[in-house]
């Protein structure tokens, strides 16, 4: 399946817009600012119901416009889907596919998944430890909506632990039921996302070794549950990761007091990229760090193809010029693979001539 | 620094104050009002004093009641054995409807919620601890909503009421009874798998 059309309107900076899209590569091709990335934001949107940017609904609605609107056309072998995003002036959303209102706009997910790459993500390695777990949770929510729900359940009993520690100087007695929802949801999420790292990493190695020889990419998941360095490819059960974290919690309740925050759980652990066995945030060179944030990407794209049953369409934007031509190459080569590809770029002279022919070029007009 | 007159500013600060309406709906309910005739807006006038006068809550399950104790409380037949506790009179409507459970209510008037300044001493709790102590409860069950703040609230009560010797039991979270497993979305689907029982 793949995105056959898109038509914006009311859009971010598009008053009215439409384009076809290539089952294979599609260059989307502009200035700054002349709306690039609002168009890639809005086919994150249409599949996936969210948007890398994080918006508020209102602010995608185009300056004196009433309301906005993404209408994509999905078409397979068998059969096609219509899809429609609104937002109105106030922020009020609704959905249809085919026609049919949808309940919520998170309801367009499982009709094709998405990939994205952006010039952000180029710091996976070296950024902070929130951006590595928002990497393999984001996916995860994309992938399952359990493990979507568990994540947001647990980020809300976190927030209100860290309410009582910060505001209400609680005591043991008063965190003693958070905890036990600390440990009941944080294992789950524990396991659920060591096992989906474990697929993540095993392709990233792969694809990292056709991007760069010598040495090998491992990943060490650090946990702050009281497991202690498990290797991922050791399943932590539920139960476990549980009274690990109960056992973890009693042990620094102290020091949580003293601190006014949750100091245990998943929401504080780490995923450390290793080359050849030493810390890449430290040893690897920038480009080799960029070489892992890409061959992440690339092991993505793999997951989702073998966990959704669907090969998802790779979104990439801007990232053409932070790239190397070898790089470039690699990124390109999913489109070999029919992997639906859409590339935003400000030059077209970072592509492959022979490539670029069997590509639809969209110039993007800007304002 | 309103740009109306007294008497409406002072209105629209009163919608504003109700849950889930914001200065653009209180705009809508205040204009609303403004063009109803007077009967109606004396209507509603009333039906809000009327109601702050007659209903309050019932002493023994902190239920909405007419007199001192509630329908349900008053009740003779029902099995004063068996208490089964709710966040909200509405909940109490809905699980009377059911017409299963013949036992008495506790409402907690809440849940515990520390984002929104909610604590256990904001809720009926102390005086289900006491009605446990008081009179021959045998039974206990837990019928928090299945959220964050309604399992945390049935962790604290569980905690507290067990030792004092009544079966504490949760009510079961997942699929509704006639509902097709094939509309029923993943979350449900894995919590019913997850509460599945011996046949």
């Amino acid at each position: 399946m793949f995105i056959k059309s898109l038509h914006l309107s009311g859009f971010r900076n598009y008053q009215e817009w439409e384009t076809e899209l290539s089952p294979g590569l599609t260059v989307l091709v502009g200035a700054n600012a002349s709306g690039k990335t609002n168009a890639l934001e809005a086919v994150q949107l249409v599949t996936t119901g969210v948007s890398f940017r994080n918006p508020r609904w209102e602010d995608l609605v185009r300056w004196g416009e009433e309301g906005a609107e993404i209408a994509a056309s999905f078409s397979s072998e068998a059969t096609s889907t219509q899809v429609q995003i609104r937002v109105t002036r106030d922020g009020r959303r609704s959905c249809l596919i085919n026609g049919v209102a949808k309940r919520r706009v998170s309801d367009v997910a499982g009709i094709l998944p998405t990939v994205l790459f952006t010039p952000d993500d180029l710091d996976l390695v070296k950024g902070p430890a929130e951006m590595r777990r928002s990497a393999i949770d984001d996916l995860g929510d994309q992938l399952s909506k359990t493990y979507g729900s568990i994540r947001r359940d647990y980020a809300k009993v976190v927030r209100h632990r860290n309410t009582l520690l910060r505001e209400w100087r609680a005591g043991v007695e008063d965190l003693d039921p958070w905890n036990i929802q600390v440990a009941s949801l944080g294992s789950k999420l524990l396991t659920h996302r060591r096992r989906l790292l474990l697929r993540v990493v095993h392709h990233a190695a792969a694809a990292y070794k056709d991007l760069a020889d010598g040495e090998e990419l491992s990943v060490l998941y650090n946990d702050h549950c009281g497991l202690g360095s498990i290797p991922l490819d050791v399943e932590v059960t539920i139960d476990e990761a549980e009274r690990a974290i109960i056992e973890t919690l009693k042990g620094r309740a102290a020091d949580e007091i003293v601190r006014h925050v949750t100091l245990v759980g998943p929401h504080r652990d780490d995923i450390v990229f290793l080359l050849g066995g030493r810390n890449a945030r430290t040893f690897a060179s920038q480009g080799q760090q960029r070489t892992i944030a890409l061959a992440w990407t690339l092991a993505k794209v793999a997951v989702v193809e073998d966990i959704a049953r669907k090969k998802p369409i790779l979104l990439l934007d801007d990232v053409m010029s932070e790239l190397d031509e070898d790089r470039r190459r690699a990124l390109t080569s999913l489109v070999q693979k029919d992997v639906q590809t859409i590339i935003s770029t400000t030059n077209t002279g970072y592509f492959d001539t022979k490539l670029l022919k069997q590509a639809v070029v969209v110039e993007i007009p800007g304002k | 620094m309103s740009f109306y007159a007294a008497p409406i500013a002072r209105l629209l600060e009163e919608l504003e104050r109700l849950p889930g309406i914001g200065p653009k709906s209180a705009q809508r309910l205040a204009f609303h009002i403004l063009r109803a005739d007077d009967a109606a807006a004396t209507r509603l006038a009333d039906a809000i004093v009327e109601v702050k006068r007659t209903i309050h809550f019932c002493a023994r399950c902190f239920n909405l009641a007419e007199a001192d104790l509630c329908e349900v409380c008053r009740d003779s037949r029902r099995d004063e054995h068996i208490v089964c506790v709710v966040e909200e009179p509405r909940d109490v409507v809905a699980i009377e409807r059911t017409g299963e459970f013949h036992g008495l209510y506790h409402v907690l008037q809440g849940a515990i919620s520390p984002i929104d300044g909610v604590g256990p001493e904001h809720l009926r709790v102390r005086e289900l601890i006491d009605r446990i102590g008081a009179s021959g409860i045998e039974e206990l069950i837990l019928a928090t909503n299945p959220n964050v703040e309604g399992e945390t609230t049935a962790l604290y009560i569980s905690r507290l009421a067990k030792p004092l010797g009544v079966r504490v039991t949760r009510i079961a979270s997942g699929l509704p009874v006639g509902g097709d497993l094939e509309y029923a979305d993943e979350v449900t689907l894995g919590r019913a798998l997850e509460a599945r029982r011996e046949m």
